[in-house]
């Protein structure tokens, strides 16, 4: 279930603009996790506004500093699934995310 | 929109800032240049003063990456910190950080919308966003009481 949910988050993830999925695309070679980048929206920002919203998610370096000087990036924006999470959620989460977009302005795009 | 709890922390002035902060460039002929950084969460500031003939500050600017309320905060910072003479850009950062935690007054200054970073004291865990221009601020002013040019700090306090 985890890799189905998993590489049913990584498409609808990719329909999102300005959106940047680090890691491999092929949801057999990951977990059931799923960091990226929203525009230049920092995670903190990101995350306050999913959550405002009924959506957790992890903001920061997840405990991985090497790895984000590697990406070359402040900190990241991770979801995770389990055996719990349904499509119908993660179809909420790229809702939330097209919200999180309009509120700081990126205005116009598809979500 | 998106519920008043966080209507208090992301006001217009400040989403204002964020999308077209003031200031935020380079100083031909800065008298100092301070680094200030968030380890735990990535928000970076770095800032540039000059200081006009009597020691006021002629101008400042910044640059940096970091989260909507600490590039805000910055940007509102170097509007309010133009003008002023050291000490009272001292006061100012000391009465903004008192704002943000909640255990000072609402501070506000004529030439920015400052109060309305105090939304921040309800959100604990952004603080250290509003925090980190008025910290490096507050640095930069002792290396320039110091005579030093220039400084890399890592600045995180509470």
């Amino acid at each position: 279930h985890e890799i189905a949910i998993t590489r049913y988050a990584l498409r609808k993830l990719s329909t999102v603009d300005d959106l940047r999925i680090h890691g491999p695309e092929n949801p057999a070679h990951r977990g059931g996790v799923v960091s990226f980048a929203l525009a230049d929206l920092h995670p903190h920002d990101i995350g306050m506004l999913l959550d405002q919203q009924g959506i957790a998610i992890r903001a920061g370096h997840h405990c991985a500093q090497p790895l984000m000087r590697r990406l070359n990036v402040p900190a990241t924006t991770r979801a995770s699934f389990y055996v719990y999470t349904t499509e119908e959620e993660i179809d909420v989460l790229v809702e939330g995310l097209g919200k999180v977009k309009e509120f700081f302005g990126y205005a116009g795009q598809r979500a | 929109m998106l519920g008043s709890g966080l209507d208090e922390l992301y006001r217009e002035v400040i989403l204002d800032h964020y999308k077209a902060p003031r200031n935020r460039r380079h100083l031909t002929d800065p008298a100092c240049s301070v680094r200030g950084h968030n380890p735990l969460c990535g928000d970076q500031i770095t800032l540039e003063l000059a200081l006009d003939d009597a020691g006021r500050i002629a101008e400042a600017a910044f640059s940096g990456n970091g989260c909507a309320i600490s590039q805000a905060s910055a940007s509102m910072l170097t509007e309010a910190a133009a003008g002023k003479t050291l000490d009272e850009a001292e006061q100012l950062a000391e009465g903004v950080r008192g704002m943000v935690m909640g255990t000072g007054p609402v501070v506000g200054d004529p030439a920015t919308d400052l109060e309305a970073l105090e939304g921040v004291k309800n959100f604990a865990v952004r603080v250290k966003c509003a925090t980190l221009s008025w910290n490096t601020l507050r640095q930069a002013i002792q290396m320039i009481r110091e005579g030093k040019a220039a400084a890399d700090a890592v600045i995180e306090k509470e």
